[in-house]
């Protein structure tokens, strides 16, 4: 009696158990996590590295993961940081903005190692077996073809200035590079002042004003990208001179598109933050779907805005830019 | 003697192994120098045992003249290479042409015989990218620094304008040239020709 009276009480206790577990899995089941992507970028203090972050992290989210932006603040030793915690924080995949085409690869490697693919966006390393591929605008065509077009408005015979951006990316010196592939053909066409301006608006406007103290007699300024063109435009409306200096930007921000418009900014090259964002959500997609064949390097064009063409254009694109999927590159590249 | 010792391990050390090395700036110049990518003597490679040889291999320029007339998608997938995400159609072409005119300005050539001009090429500096990225022969993936692979633009253009373009000028209308060279063309625009080429071979 006393031992049927144990072994019932044990069935009970067991299906007891049974049906509480049964319970616990029905009633509390912990929600499934989504993987992980992590979007780096250079600086946040910028417009359009904003739009490039949030395009990136907006299409990861609608790919199915869960992104998070890391701002580097154009800092290399931010930047190392945020690799490290990625990586111990078993993120899937990292979209990347490099602060420096150099310093930059050892964290690219680092992550590598760890087995977490890099896709680089709009700025690029100097090295070809680190990231699983770049997505990069062709920022030294972009810049011949301001180049064509400075020469274009502003002369054959004539005194400018250009304000570089970050002296260790590429895109500075490809911009710089391209444009004056053109402008230097034109041996009176003469560049007075060559200073970095770091991409910032800020630091335009203060290296601006020490230009005009200089050259007063300035006909346009070249920047290297559109923050540093509305900070060198905010100079020359300070200093009454912005109706005879000629303002060149590069980007195609939403500041830069408006005045143009209005007749104030004479040109900028459009690149396509939302199509490179895109493209690299989508190639961390496919690459944890098992996708390996990828160029290591996608040109994006850039293109010439200019106060004829500007009603083609919105800021960050093309009017006719409606496609949420970015195009495929072609295959020969 | 203990320290003695250990002094002797320590500078034997420090001298195989220095912790810093002292290099002068000369010293540390050339070995940049030396470690910098030389697009001149890129290109000059390039030029000689890639650019000229693939001439024989490229479009037929009439062929090319008569699909854009009649079938520029067909143009397209049979002759055209794009870049990137790029919309543009790059061809390398080659052919016979008549000159038509020559002026300080640009050249125009006839290649179907119907004395109107088909390809116009402009004779004053040659900017951008269209031999790079039109010949097919050079792929950015393979250059970890792109300003390198720009570089290579900058001296292909040069060349072209010190050797290509006086050659084909000093010709006078009527006479009868061979040549090879890349277009571009955005197929966005209503008029796809003349086609303006860039030539890297002219005969005579």
């Amino acid at each position: 009696m006393c031992l049927s009276t144990l072994t019932g009480v044990m069935v009970v206790y067991l299906l007891g158990c049974k049906k509480s577990d049964t319970g616990t899995d029905s009633g509390r089941k912990a929600p499934e996590q989504k993987p992980r992507i992590a979007v780096v970028i250079s600086t946040l203090n910028n417009p359009w590295f904003v739009v490039l972050a949030e395009t990136a992290k907006a299409r990861a989210e609608e790919l199915g993961y869960a992104a998070t932006i890391f701002d580097s603040q154009n800092d290399t030793a931010k930047e190392a940081a945020h690799f490290e915690n990625i990586i111990a924080g078993g993120y899937k995949a990292i979209l990347f903005n490099p602060t420096d085409a150099n310093s930059s690869i050892a964290n690219v490697r680092k992550a590598k190692n760890a087995g977490i693919p890099v896709f680089c966006i709009d700025r690029e390393i100097n090295a070809t077996d680190a990231a699983v591929s770049q997505i990069l605008s062709d920022n030294y065509t972009g810049a011949m073809l301001i180049g064509q077009y400075f020469v274009k408005v502003v002369g054959t015979n004539a005194k400018y200035a250009e304000l570089l951006g970050l002296v260790g990316d590429n895109n500075t010196w490809n911009r710089s590079r391209g444009f004056h592939s053109v402008v230097d053909r034109y041996p009176a066409l003469k560049m007075v002042a060559q200073q970095s301006a770091d991409f910032d608006r800020a630091k335009a406007l203060q290296v601006m004003e020490a230009i005009l103290q200089a050259h007063p007699d300035l006909d346009a300024v070249f920047c290297g990208n559109d923050a540093m063109a509305m900070g060198a435009y905010q100079a020359l409306v300070a200093a009454g001179k912005d109706k005879q200096v000629k303002v060149f930007g590069f980007d195609g921000a939403e500041d830069v598109i408006r005045l143009i418009a209005e007749g104030k900014i004479m040109a900028t090259g459009m690149q396509f933050p939302r199509t490179m964002a895109r493209m690299a959500a989508e190639f961390a997609h496919e690459y944890m779907q098992g996708r390996r064949d990828y160029p290591q390097k996608v040109p994006v064009p850039v293109e010439l805005v200019t106060q004829e063409n500007v009603h083609k254009f919105v800021p960050y694109g093309r009017k006719d830019e409606v496609s949420q999927s970015a195009p495929k590159p072609n295959a020969a590249n | 003697m203990v320290v003695v010792g250990l002094f002797v391990i320590v500078g034997v050390f420090i001298w195989r192994f220095p912790p810093v090395r002292i290099i002068t700036r000369t010293h540390a110049a050339a070995q940049a120098a030396a470690r910098a990518f030389d697009a001149g003597r890129f290109v000059t490679e390039f030029w000689t045992n890639q650019l000229l040889p693939a001439c024989n291999r490229a479009a037929d320029v009439h062929a090319l003249v008569e699909l854009l007339r009649t079938n520029p998608p067909e143009a397209e997938k049979k002759y055209a290479r794009k870049f990137g995400l790029g919309q543009k159609w790059y061809f390398f072409v080659c052919g016979q042409a008549k000159v038509l005119s020559v002026d300080g300005g640009e050249i125009l050539l006839c290649v179907d015989g119907d004395g109107k001009p088909e390809v116009k090429v402009e004779c004053g500096p040659v900017f951008g990218n269209t031999v790079r990225d039109g010949c097919g022969l050079l792929d950015v993936s393979q250059f970890p620094n792109s300003q390198d692979f720009n570089m290579i633009s900058l001296e292909i253009n040069r060349r072209i304008e010190a050797e290509v373009l006086p050659r084909l000028a000093s010709n006078m209308p009527g006479a009868v040239v061979k040549f090879a060279g890349c277009t571009e063309i955005d197929p966005s625009e209503p008029e796809l020709l003349p086609l303006k080429v860039i030539p890297v071979w002219v005969e005579p």
